[in-house]
């Protein structure tokens, strides 16, 4: 099953302000959380891209191939989903070396599930 | 009452309710519940804790709240396998018709729920206790700032608390290989507080726990060291059982009774080890039994093996 993602102009003018810097000489992986909304009609599943949060200094570390969002950070997004009653997180971030194609990494595909199968725990 | 006296009692309620004492412990107030023949102790557990008024955790019918059968000879006996039908089990040698309820100390983390071992723990420890890595950081409902790792906080009954992993991405870090089993469930008896070393002899490996605690009296000395056989194939699911004690070691001024009565004596490290029979009730249950809930089953034969 696929869910679209749908965002405001707005909203994604702010994720390629984030995400630029990682695409220019000696740019890092970045990255940056929002909060969705979710809307089912029908077969049609999408989320609403509500609000980014970008992180705080101490809330990311990065590097060319490697980016962590602290557990902080994460928690602080998810705080505000919560408090919303929104439907959930949306993670966004870059992999510098992509050039026409991007995919998800094997460590992504490792990674994430363990981050969402925690988010559902909680 | 005897067994036998028992026995036409029961038989007098011919297939109605048996009614039994119910407390709840250590020194709260009893009351009587009748149970059908068929029901289980399961049952019995739920329907005592609604008479006294009491709620079981995480709920009724996954209770970590526990059943004790109450012998005024002898010491209690915590009910381990709480699937047994309440007449079969009335019907067993040493049983009485006393029963008694203790709330444990149930802490909750996200949505699991565990007994936490001591009133006060780290939350480095309450994360190994979860069996949850270096990736967490232990939080406040509702709060934003990480409790930190090694500060002991206090345990209330009941208390919430919520573990949130780190978010790792990378386009070209090396994929982590999760930790074996038997590496992970050491590091998690670290993280309780547990000295625990794997030691090879002869081919078998053991894992030795050094300091578990006993009460004095009756034991003559307040901490043993033990060490559990590990058997072939415990990363792919084979169970544990028993444990070797250290000697000497004196419960009421003797060797006790469940202790060197099976197998052959072991000299490792300088010392002599025995083996004491103290089993699991029901089958060992994946995932939930580790190492880590074998060493807390260890533990509970200091504090609750009949003399």
């Amino acid at each position: 099953m696929s869910v679209t993602l749908r965002t405001s102009d707005h909203a994604w003018q702010s994720v390629r302000a984030h995400a630029s810097p990682s695409f220019r000489r000696g740019g890092v992986e970045r990255g940056i959380l929002g909060v969705f909304s979710e809307n089912r009609i029908g077969n049609r599943h999408e989320a609403l891209l509500v609000e980014l949060f970008p992180p705080r200094e101490d809330e990311v570390t990065s590097d060319e191939t490697h980016l962590e969002f602290a557990s902080r950070y994460i928690r602080r997004v998810h705080l505000e989903a919560r408090q919303r009653g929104l439907a959930g997180l949306v993670a966004i971030h870059t992999h510098p070396f992509a050039n026409e194609a991007v995919d998800f990494s094997p460590y992504d595909d490792a990674e994430e599930p363990q981050l969402a199968a925690n988010l559902w725990d909680i | 009452m005897d067994s036998q006296v028992e026995r036409q009692a029961d038989r007098r309620e011919s297939g109605h309710d048996i009614k039994l004492e119910v407390r709840r412990l250590p020194d709260g107030p009893d009351t009587t519940v009748g149970i059908e023949r068929r029901d289980t102790l399961l049952d019995l557990l739920g329907r005592a804790a609604t008479a006294l008024d009491l709620e079981l955790l995480p709920s009724i019918d996954e209770p970590l709240d526990t059943l004790h059968n109450l012998r005024p000879r002898e010491r209690d006996e915590l009910i381990q396998d709480l699937g047994q039908n309440v007449e079969d089990y009335l019907h067993a040698p040493h049983t009485t018709r006393d029963f008694g309820v203790r709330l444990e100390r149930v802490l909750f983390v996200n949505k699991k729920a565990r007994i936490a071992p001591e009133p006060s723990m780290t939350p480095r420890q309450i994360l190994g206790l979860f069996g949850l890595d270096e990736n967490f950081s232990l939080y406040r409902p509702d709060g934003n700032e990480p409790l930190p790792l090694d500060s002991e906080i206090p345990i209330e009954r009941g208390m919430r608390l919520e573990a949130q992993r780190d978010g790792k991405y990378g386009g070209g870090a090396p994929v982590t290989a999760p930790l074996p089993k038997l590496q992970r469930e050491l590091g998690e008896l670290e993280a309780l507080g547990h000295s625990a070393r794997l030691i090879h002899h002869g081919g078998q490996r053991y894992v030795r726990i050094d300091g578990v605690p006993a009460p004095t009296p009756p034991w003559a000395t307040s901490r043993h060291d033990i060490l559990i056989a590990l058997p072939n194939g415990y990363e792919q699911g084979a169970a544990l059982d028993a444990f070797y004690l250290a000697q000497p070691s004196l419960y009421d001024g003797r060797k006790h009774r469940r202790v060197g009565n099976a197998g052959q004596p072991l000299t490792l490290e300088g010392q002599t080890w025995l083996l004491v029979s103290w089993h699991y009730k029901s089958a060992w249950r994946l995932p939930q039994d580790t190492l880590v809930t074998h060493v807390l089953h260890c533990r509970s034969f200091f504090t609750e093996a009949e003399a």
